[in-house]
């Protein structure tokens, strides 16, 4: 096995969330402030205390009703986008044999099994079709995907819950930095599911209101369908076609403390952050914007600021974070992967995206256990930023962060026309 | 991003499997009957006939004093146990550094499926507000993995890959990376699987599991089986310096993905003996992950065309005419040297169905072959030599130096891994 000293870019990008289908589309709104949360539609909500969460605009084809097939859907389209922006031409990866397939999800590709339930729990089990419960279609939903770009290297799908997204660029970026490909598409999936839905309901992770992260008060987030696409390759490789960003470095470590609760001193997530900092060569004085996690949820949002604040130091009151979950709603598996792409977007635009409800909700404040303060934009604001981090953290306590860097560096103060 | 180079060695295992809880009851097992009995189902339920479960949630009370786990899934409670043993067979110490430097990977096909489905039942029965808080948390493809990260103390990322039978085996190719990449210096890798009347009856019906031990025999997949594989991988200076016992070296270890199996498996084991540099005529003994013909013909082919060139001859006269016969020859040039007798052994025959837990299992039987110089029995093998392989039926002391292990899915994944005998002291 070669070990190769390369460079990563990211040299095409897809997105479909609640703000809508395509990176143009999300952007524009993300900037905007907009929010993609809205009452939902494919969720029988109407007894339940959570009624809204971000959905995803439906395909072009029929509605789907089950969410495996409609997650593959949305996963072929962002994928597309991907190679598409890349400028890949027929929609193909460049060279099958050394290119691999990893994708995040925490549902990973499994969901409620619509056809089947009703039959089970209604009717008689020894005359149901027990092959719709469709569980175990993982490993042919991969080969789906690999079969759909012709992608013949190695593939992989990765579910440690809502860090999948990043641990999938880390896993894709290991196969880079090794020799065994030249290029990597890493897709994030996550379709909003009853079985998620109500299960974070159960867990009392979700809440009526709106999401407030690191605000007093805060009662937990909105979940979202969320389908990211990126696709990494070895900048020695990529003759031809215009890298989006730098893949810098990333890290990964568990809380080893409980499998739902943050470690409350937020060790674990420092830990992260201090290895992705590690792999990129960079100092935290370097980073000049944080994508947090930020669920807003009571344990989650202090448990990240005391990570942070241990990695930062009091910078952290200076350097601009956004969250991004308050416009799209937690995308679980897929958040890593649609948060990298928010944050690759921060490079490219050199503009910071508005925290959605900061200083625009009635009564929103900070939560007075944050000392010193956080500068979180409640609008768009232009910056520079050079290198930027994205966080992402799950059940089981699993933490992973990734260092992404503007392609070209920008100067100090100039900033990057759109 | 630095990019250094660090060799990854196995210091410990760890089994948990009906026919024997522990790596020393599973060596002792492999050839025998194995457990294969009525698995347990609600009435109407269409289970297989016979299958290799623990007949009920496994008693992990017994194995660990890890206390957390009692309310985890039998997932996980195996899961643990499987991994406490293959940390404390290693020797790794428990200082702070150790831990922190300590990665999980754990694969699955199904993850804690008893838990998943019971949950969904639930909201299905109750609606969303009946939803269970806990079962919820236990059924995230994850859980497991996140109770070993816990179990252990170890700080190193927590990761679970979700595919096919070859993931287990998998997870020694992303453990391998993270040493040589100094993500972690040692790393717990491997598979689990949990039995589940539901699961068992959608497997049944889609033809994924026999409903007895002897489907296999009949050109069918094994039975269905539950437990959890899981070796300690380790940086060899690290282990090394602090007088670790080596098991077993990894010499190489590959994916590939290719529309039908056998070109997959063949590629796989192309690209591991490649970065062994490590001739097929060299190696000593084949395990094999698979069971039943469908599963046995495409790692044996990768194998054979390796050694000794297109195989279809060979295949026959191994697995018989009928398994031979759909196959298609396999028409890789091989290396054209001299093969020299190897040594084959199929531990799913013996275990049942695993999925990603067999492929770990066939690693962990691998290298306690390199280790101990003893080739593991496979019943009904025999000791004639068929195309230069024997397969015994008896446990057979020889000298191995170096062993590949092969896990294939119909979907066109395989996953191969060379490994080498520890070097002499």
């Amino acid at each position: 096995m070669r070990l190769v000293e390369t460079s990563i870019v990211v040299t095409g990008i897809g997105l479909t969330t609640a703000l809508g289908r395509g990176v143009e589309a999300s952007w524009a709104a993300l900037r905007e402030g907009v929010s993609g949360i809205a009452p939902l539609t494919r969720i029988d909500a109407a007894d339940y205390p959570i009624r809204d969460g971000g959905e995803a605009p439906d395909l072009d084809d029929e509605p789907v009703e089950d969410n495996r097939d409609r997650a593959l859907g949305h996963a072929v389209e962002v994928g597309r986008e991907a190679l598409t922006g890349a400028g890949l031409p027929g929609v193909r990866v460049a060279d099958p044999d050394r290119t691999v397939l990893v994708v995040g999800s925490s549902l990973a590709a499994s969901a409620s099994a619509p056809a089947f339930w009703p039959a089970f729990v209604d009717g008689d089990p020894a005359d149901v079709d027990y092959r719709t419960l469709r569980c175990y279609d993982v490993e042919p939903t991969l080969a789906a995907l690999a079969a759909t770009f012709a992608i013949r290297g190695e593939t992989q799908l990765v579910s440690n819950a809502c860090a999948a997204g990043v641990s999938a660029i880390a896993l894709a970026a290991d196969a880079l930095r090794l020799g065994r490909a030249d290029a990597a598409l890493v897709i994030g999936v996550d379709a909003l599911d009853p079985h998620t839905f109500a299960g974070f309901g159960a867990l009392k992770a979700q809440s009526a209101d709106p999401m407030r992260p690191f605000g007093a008060g805060r009662a937990g987030m909105k979940l979202g369908d969320g389908f990211a696409a990126l696709l990494l390759e070895r900048e020695d490789r990529a003759a031809g076609r215009t890298p989006l960003a730098r893949l810098a470095g990333y890290g990964e470590s568990a809380d080893a403390h409980h499998l739902t609760q943050p470690d409350p001193g937020g060790r674990g997530a420092a830990l992260a952050m201090r290895r992705a900092l590690r792999s990129a060569v960079l100092e935290p004085d370097a980073i000049d914007y944080v994508n947090v996690h930020g669920t807003a949820t009571p344990a989650n949002d202090v448990a990240e600021w005391r990570a942070m604040r241990e990695v930062f130091g009091e910078r952290l009151a200076r350097i601009p974070l956004g969250a991004s979950k308050p416009s799209v709603g937690h995308t679980l598996g897929a958040a890593g992967a649609v948060e990298a792409v928010v944050t690759i977007l921060v490079l490219r635009h050199q503009v910071i995206a508005p925290t959605v409800g900061v200083g625009t909700e009635a009564g929103w404040e900070l939560d007075p256990e944050i000392e010193g303060g956080l500068d979180l934009p409640g609008e768009a604001r232009a910056a520079t930023v050079r290198h930027a981090m994205c966080n992402s953290f799950g059940f089981g306590g699993c933490n992973a962060s990734v260092v992404l860097s503007a392609v070209p560096a920008p100067e100090t103060g100039d900033v990057v026309p759109e | 991003m630095s990019f250094p180079s660090r060799d990854a060695v196995i210091t410990g295992a760890g089994v948990v499997s009906p026919i024997g809880v522990g790596t020393d009851e599973l060596w002792a097992a492999l050839g025998g009957p194995g457990a294969f009995a009525r698995p347990p189902a609600r009435d109407g339920v269409p289970v297989p006939d016979q299958a290799s479960t623990f007949s009920g949630d496994f008693d992990a009370e017994s194995h660990t004093k890890t206390r957390s786990i009692r309310r985890a899934s039998g997932l996980a409670r195996m899961a643990v146990v499987a991994a406490e043993e293959a940390v404390g067979s290693s020797g790794l110490p428990e200082d702070a550094y150790f831990r922190d430097e300590t990665a999980v990977v754990l694969a699955t096909a199904f993850g804690s499926s008893k838990d998943y489905l019971e949950y969904q039942e639930g909201l299905r029965r109750r609606g969303l507000a009946g939803a269970s808080g806990l079962l919820f948390s236990e059924s995230v493809w994850n859980a497991a993995s996140g109770h070993v990260s816990k179990a252990l103390g170890a700080r190193g990322a927590s990761l679970t890959v979700v595919g096919g039978e070859e993931s287990g085996l998998g997870t020694l190719v992303t453990a391998r990376d993270r040493i040589r990449l100094e993500a972690a210096t040692a790393v717990v890798a491997g598979g689990v699987e949990q039995y589940g009347d539901l699961l068992a009856a959608s497997l049944l019906q889609s033809g994924l599991i026999a409903s007895d031990r002897d489907g296999w025999r009949r050109d069918g997949p094994a039975p269905f089986a539950e437990g959890a594989a899981v070796l300690l991988v380790e940086e060899a200076r690290q282990a090394k310096a602090r007088g670790a016992r080596v098991l077993a070296r990894i010499l190489g270890a590959a994916r590939a993905r290719y529309p039908r199996t056998r070109e997959a498996a063949q590629r796989a084991l192309e690209a591991a003996l490649a970065e062994a540099r490590v001739a097929a005529t060299d190696v000593d003994l084949l395990v094999g992950s698979g069971a039943g013909r469908a599963q046995q013909l495409p790692e044996l082919a990768a194998f054979l065309a390796a050694r000794v060139g297109p195989v279809e001859t060979q295949l026959q006269s191994l697995l018989g005419e009928a398994g031979a016969a759909g196959g298609g020859a396999v028409g890789a040039p091989g290396s054209g040297g001299e093969a020299r007798p190897g040594w084959v052994a199929w531990p799913k025959v013996t275990t049942g169905e695993a999925f990603a837990a067999s492929s770990a299992l066939a690693a962990v039987v691998a290298a306690r072959a390199l280790a101990d110089g003893v080739v593991p029995a496979t019943p009904g093998g025999d000791d004639l030599e068929t195309a230069g392989l024997r397969c015994p039926g008896r446990p057979r002391a020889a000298a191995i130096s170096t062993a590949a292990i092969i896990a294939t899915t119909g979907a066109g994944s395989a996953v191969a891994v060379i490994l080498g005998a520890p070097e002499p002291a």
